[in-house]
């Protein structure tokens, strides 16, 4: 699943729109929106570090896969040298304007040919109007890497910037913020089920009818069949010709770990 | 749009530099070796190497990064006992690098570190100092390949080059470079040791991603041998497969019809071992690998395969070599 987080409603609406999302009702006093498919969803979060890490926190709790990927949609400030308004960023380092550590999201998807580059970005408190050359200027990154690291890795975390202003907010609008935002929407749509994203997963063992285990044989089967699985070796065949050889079931611990022990030689050699 | 996984194209699409690292020349040259990269300015290398939480998987995916900094610790260690010492009573290693630009399965930094990316530390000098005061205790037998292999980083960084260039200049160091790949470059000396790691292709392609085939290391190991270098063979980490008889087999014929064998230095033998502590991540790593995936035993924290698997399959390739090698230079691990 993708989750958007946005500040602004304006900045939302251009994604709510092109994906049909729907309200959640269960997430007052948020916004939080979701597509009809269940792949996407996007929290409103509100301007500044302390709503945005509270709305991530929030968010976070309605359950979290481990494919999920995290992805933080605004509008930044930059030098008139840096970059046009209209200009998309990925970003790779974000800094806080307290000095604190500077954090990394993985860069894990090749942008080359889609016209979105790549910056820095400096967190401030509030909205900045001499914004130092060689990085972008927002509220709300830092604060959304921050808290969106305590549940999971750099590699589900990603910042996407537009330059909506050099230092002058006063003309911005929500129309303007909106037509910024939506510059990303063919990024959405082409990461919205990129599976070399996903996380790595790992797979539930059932147990055998007829075995009594204990802890230990437990793990040693949990391993015969991951391995059985790496060589292509039908573990339940081999499960059914040691029933029909009358190995399985097994009367007692005794019995199971001898029918533990064929199971392991069947499946090496 | 589009999307391409970063590691499609380029060997590093970013270089992440501690500001420290700024001013060394190994920093110059690796970034004038990969004009297409970003360069991210770093404070210090942990900050991007020590995050939480890091996918090793999908970071290899999605192409590994290269860190740049600069050692500020240990620089040289005490070999541990499951390593190789080849004879040596005692055996060294320097750190030049963590992690690998290769893609082994089985490799136990995939156990050690949280991460895929790379950390090349750019402060040779500092090496070089660390290595003379060593050397005022007598000999030193170093290793320089054993958190990485250094060939890949060769051509951006001129790593390998420094160490044989001190190798030759500091009486009393031996070094010894461990690789799957297939250098073309070598310097001839008594004091430098290429080792070569040869596997099969079967075990190559499955779990050695990214390194050299079998045909292109043994024709590496040749042009060692005719450049006059020393040369080990390290038949080693040797990984259980169906079949393997066979697939070693092959690979020995190959190995004993193409290469001059009287030339070599000596040959290690070992099943692959790893420490307990890293088992369960390298298994998370890499769930459809048959090569972590087997149910080894666990033997004084050392997971490995059944005793009689283990003798079986180092027997089988020390009778195919003992034939046309001097038995007392094949070392067993
Ligand atoms: S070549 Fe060596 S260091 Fe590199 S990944 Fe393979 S085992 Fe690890």
């Amino acid at each position: 699943m993708i989750r958007l987080f946005t500040a602004l409603y304006h900045e939302a609406q251009p994604f709510i729109e092109e994906f049909s999302m729907i309200r959640d009702e269960s997430c007052r006093p948020f916004q939080r929106f979701i597509s009809g498919d269940g792949n996407l969803s996007l929290l409103v979060t509100g301007t500044g570090a302390v709503r945005c890490a509270a709305a991530v926190s929030f968010d976070m709790s309605k359950s979290l896969s481990a494919d999920d990927l995290l992805i933080n949609i605004g509008t930044a400030g930059c030098s008139r040298e840096l970059a046009d308004e209209g200009s998309l960023f990925i970003i790779d380092k974000i800094m806080s304007s307290e000095g604190l550590r500077d954090l990394y999201p993985d860069m894990l998807i090749d942008l080359s040919g889609t016209g979105i580059g790549e910056a820095h970005v400096m967190s401030y408190p509030r909205p900045v109007e001499n914004i130092p050359e060689g990085t972008l200027a927002d509220m709300e990154s830092y604060a959304f890497f921050e808290s969106a690291s305590i549940f999971t890795g750099p590699h589900r975390i990603m910042v996407l910037k537009v330059i909506s202003d050099h230092g002058d907010t006063g003309s911005l609008n929500g129309n303007n913020l909106s037509g910024l935002t939506g510059r990303f929407i063919p990024l959405i749509r082409a990461l919205n089920g990129k599976e070399s994203l996903s996380g790595s997963k790992e797979e539930e063992i059932s147990f055998p009818e007829g075995l009594y285990m204990t802890e230990y044989m437990k793990n040693r089967y949990r391993e015969l069949i991951r391995y059985a699985k790496t060589e292509g070796t039908d573990v339940n065949k081999l499960i059914d010709d040691m029933r029909c050889e009358g190995l399985i079931p097994a009367s007692d611990k005794r019995r199971s770990a001898e029918a533990l022990s064929e199971l392991e030689r069947r499946i090496i050699s | 749009m589009n999307l391409k996984d970063v590691s499609s194209h380029k060997l590093f699409s970013h270089i992440y530099v501690e500001e420290d690292a700024l001013s060394y020349e190994m920093t110059s040259r690796v970034i004038s070796s990969l004009p297409g990269s970003c360069v991210v300015p770093i404070r210090h290398y942990k900050d991007v190497f020590n995050r939480k939480h890091q996918d090793i998987p999908c970071q290899t995916r999605g192409g590994k990064k290269l860190i740049l900094a600069v050692n500020r610790g240990s620089l040289i260690y005490k070999g541990a006992s499951v390593c190789q010492d080849f004879g040596n009573s005692e055996f060294f290693y320097a750190t030049p690098a963590m992690n690998c630009v290769f893609d082994c399965d089985y490799c136990f930094l995939k156990g050690m570190y949280d991460t895929a990316n790379i950390v090349l530390f750019v402060n040779t000098d500092d090496y070089e100092r660390e290595v003379k005061k060593r050397l005022e205790d007598g000999p030193l037998h170093l290793h320089i390949s054993y958190d990485t292999d250094v060939f890949p980083l060769e051509k951006i960084s001129g790593i390998v080059s420094f160490w044989t260039s001190l190798a030759q200049e500091l009486d009393g160091l031996t070094i010894e470079i461990r690789t799957k790949s297939a250098p073309s470059v070598f310097t001839p000396s008594p004091k430098i040791i290429y080792a070569f790691t040869i596997s099969p292709d079967e075990i190559t392609e499955r779990f050695e991603h990214r390194t050299a085939s079998l045909d292109q290391r043994l024709r590496s190991v040749s042009l060692a041998i005719k450049s006059g270098c020393r040369v080990r063979l390290c038949f080693d980490p040797m990984i259980y497969v169906k079949g393997y008889k066979e697939i070693y087999s092959r690979m020995t014929d190959k190995v004993i019809s193409s290469v001059d064998l009287q030339a070599v230095d000596d040959m290690s033998i070992g099943t692959f071992r790893i420490s307990g502590d890293y088992i369960r991540d390298l298994r998370k790593n890499a769930p459809d690998s048959a090569a972590v995936q087997f149910p080894f035993v666990k033997k004084d924290n050392v997971m490995r395969y059944p005793d009689v698997l283990e003798k079986e399959m180092k027997e089988y390739i020390r009778s195919r070599l003992k034939d046309v090698f001097d038995e007392e230079k094949i070392y067993e691990y």
